[in-house]
């Protein structure tokens, strides 16, 4: 099944998903007796991901998007009937031959300081990926590369030489975002890229990704648990919860009117900054805490949550269905379909 | 010294009008192999009774440093002055033994991250029945039963099996709930929580932030919600202090700073944060980035990113009343006007 | 929109921050001057010193010292100089103590780094064989060795290397465990990295500081295990010596001529103490959490 492009000629479909399953295994002795227990982050996952649109993945803790995102790049172990990345089947390739992906998908992570080795310079730092895939560059091409990326990043020349603890989040998080385009790739994984700056510098580097993609054509997959800072950026939005997609549509569908009711959770959970509106909110709040992902309910992870659940939910997980413009999970949904 | 900002209440209940809590002109200064840094300005404010203060800024706007200072608790190569009267008595920079009757019982505090505030190696019980046994001399037996009853009150399921657990058996949520509920115990006036739900994903922010309101309505306890979410701060203050660079930059009624805002940089982060609720997808960056202390620009911190600084602002504005008399809303800026 | 720093501030890598750091710690400069003046003093001292070290002065047979005559520190029974004896055996115990250090330590990391970043049954079997290496007790295989193959420097060095990279190894294990997690090692593999690229260029630097550490800690322990084995006699060959045969020599002199025994001994424990002070410097200069 795919989901509805949103443009009338068909855009070209860089990455093709079906059943992804992620495991972990999780230590989990008591005192002396050594067990090991299957952690499932991510439980059979369809995606299709479209040239030129930025996919937004939300979701809470335990929901597994972290781990989609490694598995999407190679970074850890995952079984699926299908894995595709440019019409490539990787499924049956081990991790170690996925060569080609790694100059065409990037990625950016969350930790600005600690994503960068505190003992390289910027210099050093942004032309790695160049030392690995393009060996043949001499040392001054490599430095007139890094320039450029510099300036698309809006950093200026006088950082090459200086060390990730001399400069702050935002700057550090520019020099990721330098690091990731260098290659000139076709699409760039961001796993949380502004969680950890602070607020008066998230637009920033929030508007910085949209210029490169608008100047690159670059396919972003932008993870978050921030719902906000996804809208502002996606075409797309993927909801997850405890390994699982709830929903997946257009954006501006799913944040006016969410098929599932755990969007609608999620919309309504997040505090808008309008007092007046926010004294007088009065929406049924989730009961109870996210479940561990050691030991998510049966049938449909959210059953043990959800206001409109019933019997059948907590027995048989729900089949995905088409929705305007998308998909969802739900046996209840708010919209029907 | 009178309250600057008129006092709303918006439950029934009727309380003196005595300040709790009095903050006047508080400094903060640190001891650094660079030399002394300043992390807090001339911060002053006030708290009435069942009153619940926003306190909103970003890293390095000494926000937090402003409320270690007042419960006593800053590190050692920092030093504060000025004045923080708990009901008249001042508790700055006084002995241990005396801001301990205060501290604790009156005057709690939660913090952001409970895992490294829980101490990992004892159970619910133990931690939360000490805090009653060493400042109310109750017996084991019935700060046992205070305990219970506390947890039951927070909604906390199965607060026995809670009660004889350890912390890192409980989820984020729930280990900040048992933080509250330790906080609660000698029922203090003024509860100060510094960046509870950072740490915690958005449903389970939104059951904490219920939950604090619900106290406040039963108890009439004060809060002072520091946070760097102004969303946050929006449904649950009545008061919001924005702070900036060590300074207060404005600090009005929860509706003036949203519906009238004056200071540019509230303004600025109003319309650059994205909002969830907003229509368009227009987002208004601030260029720059917060000062370091290292290097605090002179005068106005904000003046770098400003888009109306001028040469007036290398003398920082005094925290002053808004030029049009509206009530109590008081601006740190040259350039204020209504910016709404 | 451009984004930039305030241009006065010089350069700061993380070694210049920690050398700044290291500068201020007064105990460990001192440490560090002491060994530099130590090392020279036993490199170039014999060449300038009057008497040789092998060289017997049959007027002046266990003289205690002074400064009247020409054997400053005094005399052993044979009539050989003290003070050229001890910088000729400080050449050799800080030689063996070294180039020990190095060998082992280089083991060390390249066993600790492998068996962490691989992880999984490699690991097992590395950390096993180190564990096998733990159990056997190394004196008796170091005497059996010596005793067997004769008492060559380098056998010496050899036998001391075998028992020493095994904590090196561990410690360098640990911290690999905690580097591979880092996003840093994580974004490496993103972009396709080789796994031995991402040893030698990410874990390995990274690893420098707490190697460096633990090296100049390891000295010391290298030079007393050299002057236990001399001490049983199964060290350095005569008439070559080393503070290690020195104060074997001097104890079975103590109630005659206890001067024979204190002045090596104090050079050692002097050396092993400003090893273990440097050590301790460098420690608190590279602690990240100081920035």
């Amino acid at each position: 099944m795919t989901p509805a492009s949103a443009t009338s000629s068909d855009p070209q479909r860089l990455l093709q998903v079906r059943d992804l399953r992620v495991h972990y295994a999780v230590n989990d002795s008591l005192g002396f007796w050594p067990r090991t227990r299957q952690l499932e982050a991510v439980k059979g996952l369809h995606l299709d991901l479209y040239a030129g649109e930025t996919l937004g993945v939300v979701g809470e803790s335990g929901c597994g998007k972290s781990s989609l995102a490694k598995a999407l790049m190679g970074l850890i172990p995952s079984q699926s009937s299908q894995l595709k990345w440019f019409d490539q089947d990787l499924t049956k390739l081990p991790i170690q031959r996925w060569g080609a992906v790694r100059r065409d998908v990037q990625m950016v992570f969350q930790d600005p300081l600690s994503s960068l080795d505190p003992r390289l310079n910027v210099l050093k730092i942004i032309s790695e990926p160049l030392r690995t895939h393009e060996p043949g560059l001499s040392a001054e091409q490599r430095r007139a590369a890094v320039l450029v990326t510099l300036n698309q990043v809006g950093l200026e020349e006088s950082v090459l030489y200086r060390y990730p603890h001399e400069l702050s989040g935002g700057q550090c998080q520019r020099i990721g975002i330098a690091r990731a385009i260098i290659l000139r790739p076709q699409v760039i994984l961001c796993d949380e890229p502004v969680s950890a700056l602070d607020v008066s510098i998230q637009a920033q580097i929030i508007q910085l990704l949209r210029q490169l993609q608008r100047e690159m054509n670059l396919t972003l997959v932008f993870i978050s648990h921030d719902l906000a800072v996804v809208k502002h950026i996606s075409h797309r939005v993927m909801v997850m919860y405890l390994g699982t997609m709830m929903e997946l549509g257009p954006k501006d569908t799913l944040f006016k009117q969410p098929t599932h009711p755990y969007t609608q959770a999620l919309l309504d959970a997040v505090p808008k900054a309008d007092p007046r509106k926010e004294r007088h909110k009065s929406v049924p709040l989730l009961s109870g805490d996210i479940p561990s992902p050691l030991d998510p309910p049966s049938g449909c992870v959210f059953h043990t949550r959800c206001a409109k659940a019933d019997a059948h939910c907590a027995v048989q997980a729900p089949t995905l269905q088409a929705s305007e413009g998308g998909v969802f999970a739900c046996w209840h949904p708010l919209v029907s379909p | 010294m009178a309250c600057a900002t008129p006092w709303t209440r918006r439950t029934a209940d009727v309380s003196t009008e005595k300040t709790l809590l009095d903050v006047n002109n508080l400094n903060v200064h640190f001891q650094t192999p660079e030399g002394e840094l300043q992390a807090v300005r001339d911060v002053s404010f006030c708290l009435r009774p069942g009153e619940t203060l926003g306190v909103v800024g970003e890293s390095g706007s000494g926000k937090s440093q402003t409320m270690l200072a007042m419960m006593g608790l800053l590190a050692n190569n920092a030093r504060a002055e000025g004045q923080v009267l708990f009901r008249g008595e001042n508790i700055l920079n006084v002995p241990a033994a005396q801001l301990n009757r205060v501290r604790g019982p009156k005057l709690a505090m939660i913090f952001q991250d409970p895992m490294s505030s829980l101490n990992p190696f004892l159970t619910v019980e133990r931690q939360m029945t000490e805090v009653l046994q060493i400042h109310q001399n109750t017996s084991r037996g019935q700060a046992r039963a205070a305990s219970l009853q506390m947890l039951e009150k927070l909604r906390i399921a199965d607060p026995l099996r809670c009660l004889n657990s350890y912390p890192h058996q409980f989820s984020g949520g729930m280990r900040q709930r048992i933080m509250i509920a330790m906080a609660l115990l000698s029922q203090p006036d003024v509860l100060i929580a510094d960046e509870p739900t950072t740490a915690l994903d958005v449903t389970v922010q939104a059951q904490i932030v219920a939950l604090l309101r619900q106290l406040q309505q039963d108890h009439g306890t004060s809060i002072i919600m520091v946070t760097h979410d102004l969303g946050l701060v929006a449904g649950l203050s009545d008061q919001v202090m924005v702070m900036y660079g060590g300074r207060v930059m404005e600090h009005a009624l929860a509706d003036d700073i949203f519906y009238h805002t004056r200071h540019p940089y509230t303004r600025a982060l109003l319309e650059s944060v994205p909002r969830i609720e907003q229509a368009d997808d227009a987002l208004l960056a601030i260029p720059g980035m917060p000062p370091s202390l290292r290097s605090m620009p002179p005068g106005c911190p904000f003046a770098p990113r400003c888009a109306r600084a001028d040469h007036n602002c290398l003398v920082p504005a005094p925290l002053s009343l808004a030029t049009d008399g509206a009530a109590a809303h008081r601006v740190a800026c040259h350039h204020t006007g209504s910016t709404a | 929109m451009p984004s930039s720093i305030p241009a006065a501030e010089p350069e700061r890598s993380p070694w210049r921050d920690a050398m700044q750091r290291f500068r201020r710690n007064k105990a460990a400069v001192t440490s560090l001057v002491f060994l530099i003046l130590v090392t020279l003093l036993c490199v170039i001292g014999p060449w300038l010193l009057t008497h040789a070290y092998d060289s017997t002065d049959w007027d002046a047979l266990k003289l205690p010292p002074s400064l009247t005559h020409s054997h400053w520190w005094g005399t052993d029974e044979s009539g050989r100089d003290l003070l050229v004896r001890c910088l000729v055996g400080g050449r050799i115990s800080l030689m063996v103590g070294i180039l020990t250090t190095l060998t082992s330590i280089a083991l060390g990391v390249i066993w600790g780094a492998t068996a962490g970043y691989l992880g999984g049954a490699v690991d097992q079997v590395m950390m096993r064989i180190v564990d096998i290496m733990y159990a056997v007790p190394y004196l008796l295989i170091a005497i059996l060795l010596v005793t067997v193959l004769g008492r060559d420097f380098y056998l010496v060095v050899l036998a001391i290397t075998a028992f020493s990279w095994m904590d090196t190894a561990r410690l360098v294990r640990g911290q690999t465990l905690s580097l591979r997690k880092m996003e840093f090692v994580e974004a490496a593999r993103a972009m396709g990295v080789s796994t031995l690229r991402i040893v030698f260029e990410h874990i390995v630097p990274n690893l420098m500081g707490l190697v460096l550490v633990y090296a100049t800690v390891t000295v010391p322990g290298v030079i007393l295990t050299e002057s236990v084995l001399s001490f049983l006699g199964l060290g350095i060959q005569e008439p070559m010596t080393s503070w290690g045969v020195l104060i074997h020599d001097g104890a079975q002199m103590l109630d005659s001529a206890p001067w024979l025994l204190i002045f090596p001994a104090l050079m050692l424990s002097l050396t092993l103490y400003s090893f273990n002070y440097l050590g301790d410097g460098l420690r608190d200069a590279l602690d990240p959490k100081d920035r």
